[in-house]
């Protein structure tokens, strides 16, 4: 059977994401571990830019190549099998492009696309892990004479100290709903903390910034700031499912060698009945998830009627997967699992960290049926 | 009368399963127990939450960080600390020179210091994992010289700690159960020499083991065998041939280290050996029956123990969960106040609840049938209570007659029954599972709940989480303690059945 042309883009993106990850990010993680300041991370980094995984989402005529979501899923699976970290990098990125391309800002998009010649400059920031729409903004913007100034406090701002401008959701005194402005960090008056130390995705800074009357660059109307973010949430949702999707994968090839490999009782603990069923669990969460992943693609690229039903769902459910999937991979190792040397511990942390992009999973799992109950009633009952 | 109504106890209704004894272990030991332990317990829980107030919880954050920048540090300070406050002799039995609180107690007294930190609970509680697998061997004599040593050296304000020495580098279940023992990859080989043993081998894991002074290590005198031929030896961190390897690297609990001991043809004298099959020889259990019921023992209550470090992993998350509830506002109303969130709360109030009544349920069929039986019999306990502390340390030397070893053995093994023996072990696991089930259930809720605060490490839950995760696995995984729930309350139902059946080894 012949491939079509996006078959053959697809495999391509595949291959060289796949060799990338388990050639050059595999042997990071292996020597420099998750620093993204350490120079050996800063190639990784670059490299990932020069093969064009920051621009797989990004149409054409904005600098990017345009191949769509599924080859964006594909790569931050593959990534993500081996360093969620990197992934977050560039799901951050894209969204704040996304939010641009949203908020039809694209000669200020083509600022930060057209010419760049290096990374830290085509990075843009974004609260990733905020739902602005449910969890309260405490950015205010005030009209001037030349345009906002913003001030107000930003908590785990993902790339701050790292991208050069970064994008905030603020309200705007007097008006309802929210805009998203862009700023640039290097301004008087913005005060961006050490990096925050959290749970997982070590390589991936945050901060936390405060801002006192800096200057804001308006990207869209305040009434269109909650619906923006819904739809890049949704659509990013099934690239998060992708990234969800890696993790459980690397967690369950270093799972499935151990156990291989490590004998109880004079036998390979695979061979252990109980040890197979949870073997066994983790593989089918696997290949429910990676169904699940490509179907919402092809739903959103139809632009089917339910597509951020469909992705919103997914999200939930690979969430539930991967947090019992990296859990089952420690378990099934052992006391080496908790351990520094392997990496499943390190998975472990990830998936937990993930589960909050986006906003609290509590709030997902609670706002589904308002969000989309109206919209996708039919296909529901 | 059915099978199992026929291999069961003596006494009427004693053929129906499970048995009455099997599940009332707190309510038969509420008539049997002296009166006053509850307000030796409420005494114990007032201490804990003033050293956790005082000592634990303005240095959690701390610890943790420390050992992150420096995997290398111990954490000195602390176990310093927690000798000055009397810690590490609060539960050994006054007849030792030990403070005397009973361990009944020691659960109450855990939840408090785990629920703010888990290493540092565990830097106080491993050390009567231990203690308690001396307990054990019922060594009198030895007992009695590891305790008065442990007393002596508080008063002098250093601290001396026992390690449990069980798991090898290929060997962790194997090292646990009788069954896989002979199948399995133990290496740890004791070698009979004049005047005692010639200990060469390695083990990895032991908690404390770079902080203890004395590690119970358990070894082989045959590979080929070793379930009947296991020894328990005493080995003080200055003999000959002992050295200390590396110290692991890991998730959470950093505080409390995870060390490597190193045995290079360490000689072990005779008047250190806990327990071998010379000593057990006249007892009436076999050498592997034997092993397999000093198991029992100390599984039984050290399980309860890391149940209730489950129990205090749910709670330390309940908590950062409901004090995120009470600080901040969704769609403009306090989380606090909206009902999904109260009725969230509500189910990671219940987990610790249920927990904490299995692992409650499990201390007691240790209080009725397993390693601290005798002190709660009332005439001892009373005893041991008004009796001068003079009079112990006068007397203190019949301990080392072999007649009180051989008596006390008699009371302890010989006479323990065999469905005493399932019911303290079986419990043992079940509160193991459901403690460290729950810890685990709740962080999930916690981190739904709590968003991008719950992965930010100076909001507490963060290593609430990596904390907790060690507690599936050490002292048995779930995996193995659910197994062992088959084995000790469900088999006697099946007689025909077998728990790690050759199809499975």
């Amino acid at each position: 059977m012949t491939a079509t042309p996006g078959e053959t883009e697809l495999k391509l993106v595949d291959k060289t994401s796949a060799e990338f990850s388990r050639k050059e990010l595999a042997q990071i993680m292996e020597t420099a571990g998750c620093d993204s300041f350490s120079p050996e991370y800063q190639a990784v980094l670059e490299k990932a830019w020069e093969l064009d995984f920051f621009h797989i989402l990004l149409p054409e005529a904005a600098g990017g190549n345009g191949l769509g979501l599924g080859s964006l899923c594909t790569v931050l699976k593959n990534i993500c099998t081996e360093d969620s970290s990197l992934g977050t990098i560039i799901l951050a990125t894209l969204a704040a492009y996304d939010v641009l391309l949203e908020s039809q800002q694209e000669p200020l998009l083509a600022e930060f696309t057209v010419n760049q010649n290096h990374l830290r400059s085509f990075l843009i920031g974004l609260p990733l892990f905020l739902n602005p729409l449910e969890e309260g903004i405490d950015v205010v913007a005030a009209r001037t004479s030349a345009g906002y100034s913003l001030s107000g406090s930003q908590p785990y701002l993902v790339l701050a100290g790292l991208a050069e401008k970064v994008l905030l959701p603020a309200t705007i005194e007097g008006e309802e709903g929210f805009s998203y402005f862009l700023v640039d960090l290097a301004e008087a008056g913005a005060d961006v903390s050490d990096p925050v130390v959290g749970m997982g995705n070590s390589a991936c800074p945050v901060c936390d910034v405060e801002l006192n009357n800096i200057n804001g660059i308006q990207c869209c109307d305040p009434s269109k700031g909650g619906a923006i973010f819904s739809r890049i949430s949704s659509k990013l949702s099934i690239a998060l499912a992708a990234m969800q999707t890696g993790i459980m994968k690397g967690s369950f090839r270093d799972a499935l060698a151990y156990t291989s490999n490590r004998k109880q009782g004079g036998r390979s603990i695979v061979h252990w009945s109980e040890v197979k069923k949870i073997l066994s669990d983790m593989a089918t969460n696997i290949q429910l998830a990676e169904m699940l992943v490509k179907q919402c693609c092809t739903s959103m690229e139809l632009h089917e009627k339910n597509w951020q039903a469909n992705a919103d769902a997914a999200v939930i459910r690979i969430t539930d997967m991967a947090y019992d999937v990296t859990t089952d991979g420690i378990r099934v190792m052992g006391g080496v699992g908790y351990m520094k040397d392997f990496h499943q511990e390190r998975r472990f942390r990830d998936a937990r960290h993930l589960m909050s992009v986006f906003g609290m999973l509590q709030l997902k799992k609670l706002s589904f049926l308002e969000n989309h109950i109206s919209k996708s009633a039919v296909h529901i009952a | 009368m059915n099978e199992s109504k026929r291999n069961t106890t003596d006494g009427l209704f004693s053929g129906y399963q499970p048995e009455f004894d099997d599940i009332t272990s707190a309510f038969r030991a509420t008539a049997n127990q002296p009166a006053r332990i509850v307000k030796e317990a409420r005494e114990v829980v007032e201490i804990a939450r003033a050293f956790t107030d005082e000592v634990i919880r303005p240095s959690v954050a701390a610890l943790d960080a420390a050992v992150t920048d420096d995997p290398h540090y111990l954490p000195w300070e602390f176990v310093k600390k927690a000798n000055e406050w009397g810690l590490y002799t609060m539960f050994m039995p006054k007849i030792f020179g030990g403070k005397g609180y009973n361990f009944s107690c020691v659960n109450f007294f855990i939840e408090e210091l785990g629920s703010a930190c888990l290493a540092m609970a565990n830097l106080v509680g491993v050390h009567y994992l231990g203690y308690g697998l001396l307990i054990s061997s019922w060594n009198l004599g030895l007992i009695n010289r590891v305790s008065r040593d442990i007393v002596k050296k508080e008063k002098r304000g250093e601290p001396c700690l026992v390690s449990l020495a069980m798991t090898e580098p290929d060997a962790g279940t194997d090292s646990q159960n009788v069954e896989l023992m002979n199948t399995g990859n133990l290496r740890c080989i004791a070698k009979k020499v004049p005047g005692g043993y010639s200990l060469t081998g390695t083990k990895i894991f032991i908690s404390n083991g770079h902080l203890s002074n004395w590690h119970v290590v358990h070894a082989y005198t045959d590979l080929d065998k070793a379930s009947e031929n296991t020894v328990m030896l005493l080995v003080n961190s200055e003999f000959k041939g002992f050295s200390l390897g590396k110290k692991e690297n890991k998730m959470g609990q950093k505080g409390c280290p995870a060390s490597e001991l190193i045995f290079e043809a360490c000689f072990i004298s005779d008047d250190h050996v806990c327990i071998d099959n010379q000593q057990t020889k006249k007892l009436k259990r076999s050498p592997e029956k034997t092993n397999e019921q000093i198991f029992a023992y100390i599984w039984g209550a050290s399980r309860a123990s890391v149940g209730t470090f489950g129990v205090a992993g749910a709670r330390g998350a309940y908590e950062t969960a409901l004090k995120f509830a009470r600080d901040t506002s969704i769609r403009g109303t306090k989380l606090i106040n909206q009902e999904w969130c109260q009725t969230l709360l509500a189910r990671m109030y219940m987990n610790v609840a249920v927990a904490r009544s299995a692992c409650y349920e499990a201390t007691q069929a240790n209080a009725l049938h397993g390693l601290w039986k005798l002190m709660n019999h009332k005439p001892v306990y009373y005893a041991a209570l008004y009796t001068p502390r003079w009079v112990f340390k006068v007397i203190s030397g019949l301990f080392n007659l072999p007649v009180a070893t051989t008596l006390i053995r008699r009371i302890n093994l010989d006479f323990q029954k065999d469905q005493e023996i399932d019911r303290v072990d079986g419990w043992g696991s079940i509160a193991k599972v459901a403690g460290t089930d729950a810890a685990m259930n709740n962080c999930r809720l916690a981190m739904e709940l709590m968003g991008q605060d719950g992965i930010r490490q100076d909001r507490g839950l963060e290593k609430i989480i990596r904390d907790t995760r060690l507690l599936q696995i050490y002292e048995g995984t779930n995996e193995i303690n659910t197994l062992n729930v088959f084995k000790r309350l469900i088999r006697r139902s099946c007689p025909e059945s077998e728990v790690f059946s050759k199809a499975n080894v």
